[in-house]
This record gives structure tokens, sequence and C-alpha cells, in this order.
């Protein structure tokens, strides 16, 4: 620790280290640290109305987070949600994977670049107007209906959006790049030698992935998942601008609540969100055997 | 036990270039055979495609008789030790070695055992459970040899394996190498820019350049009798004297250089007044001890330098032409100074004419 200090004196000098230690304290209390106390307050007082507060009724409760529990609607939005990142995340991995394995390993030269500007181009545009224009191929009387229509695989216009099958479709396409970028960073320091060796010493394609190229990935499928799982989690364009009016999804559930001054409400199931986001971060990492070292690398 | 390679016209163009062109020739089975040459003269992609990472634009290789198109490096009876070694950095030593059984699902108690044989081979009993960052480079450099011979193929090839070791290490490995080679039998095929290597080790060996093989033969043939300038001015060092061929007597032929006539070894027939030029190594130049010789040149000392076992020494000809030649170290004091003036001289048989034209020079 005193190593560290000194050299960030050093490197610094004790004015510029101030303001270094000024600046990050002050942005981790106030954008950081306070807002998230400031919703875990709210969440662990019930909802009163504003002369009760301060009264005797304003005591830390923990009855918002049981109200998920008793709630059986709120219970199966919260698990639709689990379920549909965790199916997000799996759909862009399997998608991100050979995508990552074929820029990182076999593409050359100029050919590697234009892939990347490809994959990156979408993200020039706002996330909202890809939703949109997700909604535009698919509504009744969309591009793809259209198209279907006239080649004649169909007779009647689909309605693409009447399940949750639209709002995964949107959040894999909206958060494939969380998945190609980490996984192309690992893939990219494999030696291809090591490829080479094991395909040399007999191993068919799909053991050299699964001995080799996996392993040495794990940091960058960890991230991958992680980022993916957390932004599908967290999202609340796609299932708005996707979702059919009969699902709702467990951000909406929150925004709900807060738009309908529950704040308290909202501030529990917000901080059981995030909550949920770290006990997967934590099994992710348990599972490839990262440690947060290696997350790093 | 191993098996020949049999490379019939066999080319490789990579976007219109030709990385190798018209290698036609044999490798015998159990033979120690090396590809030499420097950089990008085709070797490693002729080693690729013996192995099956490449297929070649043309030609045919079979091994053991059998044509290999169209058999990939994973069916291959061949095995590659990379430059880099490509060991597996999350795999312990044993699983290293043993990754070749596992795939071709090798009982678990057999393969431990085999992976303890290999090891004992490699002269490292006892370092399985070992990371493999935690061995030193020459440790590595076994490790990969007992992975590749853990598959037993037929057919072993070795990309510059020894080229990060340091000096030392690397003579040291050399005759391993020889050893394990002889002990196991199996084809040997080594590539190396490093003349040393390809000579104590090889039984025979070709000299590449520009994708083509220059010459093809054993250590002492080729360093003896280059057939071709490039083998002559890349195998081992070389003083070279440019002229024109001015007559022929019997099997030698005196040349007209701005140095002076020389007397010089034909063994390619060159006819009158072809541009050629005489290949002199510096061994086989020798102070004028009174004795008449073929070619005598009075010179002047540069410098010199003592290398312990020999000396090497930097002279200049009457018109100004360096020249070097290396004496072994006698222990006697030579009296060398420079500026000192000197007589030096070499046989006919000693200067080697080969034409001009060939010459990549």
């Amino acid at each position: 620790m005193r190593k560290v200090w000194n050299q960030a004196k050093h490197e610094f000098g004790p004015i510029g280290l101030a303001y270094v230690l000024i600046a990050v304290s002050v942005w981790m209390l106030v954008m950081v640290v306070a807002p998230q106390l400031i919703m875990l307050d709210f969440s662990l007082h019930p909802l009163l109305f504003p002369d009760e507060i301060g009264g005797p009724k304003d005591v830390w409760t923990l009855q918002n987070y049981e109200i998920l529990f008793s709630n059986r609607l709120h219970m199966i939005i919260f698990l639709k949600t689990i379920w549909s990142s965790l199916l997000v995340t799996v759909f862009a991995l399997v998608i991100c994977y050979p995508i990552s394995y074929y820029i990182a390993k076999v593409a050359r030269g100029a050919s590697v670049g234009w892939l990347m500007v490809g994959l990156i181009i979408p993200y020039w545009i706002n996330e909202l107007l890809r939703l949109f224009a997700w909604q535009i191929i698919l509504a009744d009387s969309g591009i793809l209906n259209q198209a279907m229509l006239w080649i004649g695989i169909i007779s009647e216009p689909l309605n693409f959006r009447a399940g949750n099958g639209a709002v995964i479709l949107g959040m894999a396409y909206a958060y494939v790049l969380f998945m190609v970028f980490p996984l192309y960073n690992a893939l990219e320091s494999l030696d291809r030698n090591q490829v080479d060796a094991a395909r040399d010493l007999g191993a068919s394609w799909f053991r050299i992935h699964r001995r080799i190229v996996i392993p040495h990935a794990k940091p960058g499928i960890a991230i991958g998942c992680i980022m993916t799982f957390m932004l599908g989690a967290g999202t609340i364009a796609a299932p708005q601008l996707l979702g059919s009016p009969s699902s709702f999804w467990f951000t909406e559930l929150i925004y709900t609540n807060f738009e309908t001054a529950n704040w308290n409400l909202g501030a529990a199931y917000a901080t059981i969100l995030a909550l949920l986001c770290l006990v997967f971060m934590a099994i992710m990492l348990a599972v490839f055997r990262v440690s947060l070292k290696e997350l790093s690398r | 036990m191993g098996q020949d390679v049999q490379l019939s016209n066999v080319g490789m163009c990579f976007d219109e270039f030709w990385a190798v062109r018209n290698v036609d020739m044999h490798i015998e089975a159990g033979e120690f055979f090396s590809f030499l040459g420097p950089s990008g003269c085709g070797k490693t992609t002729l080693l690729r495609l013996i192995s099956g990472f490449l297929d070649p634009s043309e030609g045919v290789i079979s091994i053991n008789g059998q044509d290999m198109r169209g058999i990939g490096p994973n069916k291959r009876h061949t095995a590659m030790i990379f430059q880099n070694l490509a060991l597996f950095p999350l795999m312990s030593v044993a699983h290293n070695i043993g990754f070749g059984l596992e795939i071709k699902r090798v009982p678990k108690l057999e393969r431990e055992k085999r992976v303890d044989e290999l090891l004992e081979l490699v002269d490292l009993p006892g370092v399985g459970d070992k990371k493999v960052e935690d061995l030193s480079g020459g440790q590595k450099q076994r490790v990969a040899i007992a992975r590749a011979l853990a598959v037993e193929p037929s057919v072993l090839m070795l990309d510059e394996p020894l080229s990060a070791l340091d000096l030392k290490l690397r003579h040291h490995m050399r005759a391993e190498l020889r050893k394990i080679q002889r002990r196991t039998k199996v084809t040997f095929i080594y590539i190396t820019h490093d003349q040393g290597e390809a000579f104590t080790m090889s039984d025979r060996l070709a000299v590449m350049s520009d994708g083509k093989i220059e010459q093809l033969g054993y250590p002492d043939a080729i360093y003896n009798n280059p057939a071709t300038p490039f083998v002559a001015s890349f195998v081992g060092e070389t003083n070279t004297f440019h002229g024109s061929l001015s007559e022929i007597k019997d099997s030698s032929a005196i040349i007209d250089t701005p140095t002076g006539p020389l007397h010089c070894r034909n063994p390619q027939n060159l006819g009158q007044g072809t541009d050629s030029i005489a290949f002199v190594r510096p061994e086989t130049i020798s102070f004028m001890n009174g004795a008449q010789a073929d070619n005598s040149l009075p010179c002047t000392i540069d410098t010199w330098s003592f290398e312990g076992a020999f000396i090497t020494i930097q002279l200049k000809t009457g018109d100004g032409k360096p020249l070097t030649m290396r004496i072994s170290n006698r222990g006697a004091d030579l009296n060398l100074e420079p500026g000192k003036d000197v007589h030096v001289a070499f046989s006919a048989d000693n200067a080697l004419l080969l034409p001009k034209e060939a010459s990549h020079a």
C-alpha cells in the first residue's frame, strides 16, 4: 500500500495526487454510493403518506421485498426476466463465439477491419432506433411478413410479437457486441500454433475447441455473459418497443412503481435486480473458475 | 517405426507467390533429414505441406507409399514440434504429453504409464504434475518432444525448435535429439537456418532457396562440393573470386581474376570463356612455407581475431580485395601484426569453380 502511495505521489506530484483523490472520491460518493444508499433506504421503508413520514409508522422493514414473494404475478415476471436474460446470454454466446473466433483467428488482413466495422456500425445508431427498426421488420405488415407473403411461405401474416420471442431477439441483437468484444479479446491472444498442435495430435475441431480454445477464452466468455445478462435483465426499451401488451417485464414493473409514486417498492425491486446481477456474476466467475484478477487480462 | 516421405513435383502457391516450387525428392524411413535455408526460403511451407496443414497447389506427397491428398493433419501419422513449441499452458506437463493419447481414447492408466515412459525418454522423470510455465526452456523443449512422440508418429517434424535456446543448451539438445531419433527410429524432418544444427544432426539434408531445393545430399558432400553458388556461399564461410575461365587443363581450370590467374577445380566442366566464380574456404588457405602451391597470393594482414581453437585472419590481396583465412591454433606465436606482408596459398582442389549465371548474389 505504502509503495502504491509513494509511486502515485511520484507520478502525479502532491497537487495532482490531491486532485485525483478528491475527484475520484467525490465521483464515487456523489454519483455512485449516495444514490445507491438513498435507493436502499427507500426500499427499506414502507410506502407512507407524506404526513406519516417521520412518524411512528416510518420504520425499517423488509415488507417491500416480501411483496415479490407473496405476489405470484410479480414472481412470474421476475423469473421470466431471469429466464429470458439467460436465453439472450446463451443465444448471444452461440452467435458470437464463431464470429469472434473467425475474426480473431481465421480472417486475415483487411477483412478483419471490415468485419469489425460491420459489427460496430449498427452501434452508431441509438439503441431505441435499432429496436424501432426491429419493430418495423417484425410488425404484422412489416418487412419480414411482406417478404414471406410475397415468396409464398405463408398465406397470413404471422404475429411475431405475440410472445417474448421478439423481445429476446431484439435484446440479443442489441447486446451482441458486448459478447463479441470480450470473446474476441480473449481469443485474439490464443497462439494459433496451439490450435495447430492439437490438430496435429489428432484432435477433431470439436475437441480442439473444447480442450484448447474454450479454456483459453474462459475469462472472455465470463465477461461477455455477465455483460449480456446484466444488460438483458436491465433493459426496458426492448420489452417496451418489441414486447406484446400482454407481456410484462421486471424492468417495466420497476418503472411502473416509480411512475405511480411507489418509490419504495420500485427501489426494492431495483435492489433485487441488482442483487440478481451480482449473483449471476458470482456464479459465472465460479463456473468458469475465473478470478477477478484474470478478468483484467 | 519411421516411414518414408515422397515428394513428387510439389509446389505451393499463395496468391501468385510460389513459396515452394518443383520439389521432387524422397526422405528415407528412419532418416534424420534436414531442410536448411535462409528465412523465407519455403522450408516452413514444405513442413506444413508434409504435416497436412497446407494442401500443395501441385504435385503429390506420399507417406509410406500412401497419397496424402485430402488427409488432414489430425489423420496423418505425423507429429510436429513447433518453433514456439505451442505447449498447452493451461494443462500440466503430463496432460500436455498425454493429450494425443487422450484424443485416441487410450485408457487413463495406460496413458499415465506411457507419459511416465516418455518423460523417462526425454530425461525429465517426475515433472508430470508441474505447470508448463514452471519449466525451463530446455525442459519445455523436451516436453514438446515427448508430447509429439506420445502419438507414436512415423514422421516427426521439427520447425527450428532450438532457436530460442542459448548456445550451450542448443548444442546439448542437438545431441539429445539425435539420440532420441536413434532410439525411436522415427523419421525426423528438421528445418533450420543454422547449418551447424543441420550438419551435426542430419543423415542427409537439402539446402533450399527461393522455394527450390538447391542441393540435396550428405552433409560433407554439401560442404565440400556445393553444386550452386548459392549453396557455396550460404553453407559455411567462403571467399569468392570472380573471373573468366581462360584455360582448361585436365580436371582443373584457370580463371583470370583481378587478383591474378587462379588454378581451380572444375567439376561442372565449364567451357572456356565462362563467367565463373571460384569459391575458397578460409580454412583451406594457409601461409606459404616455401613449398610449391597451385595458387599463391601476396597479401597484407588487415586484422585478426583469436577464437581459441582457431585464429581468423583478415587479409588484403595485392589488388585490395579482402580475403579471410582461418588457421588452427597450435600454440605457436605466429607473429601476426596488422600491416605485415605475407604470402598465402591454397591448392587448386580447394578452389571450386562454379558458373556465375546461376548466382543469386
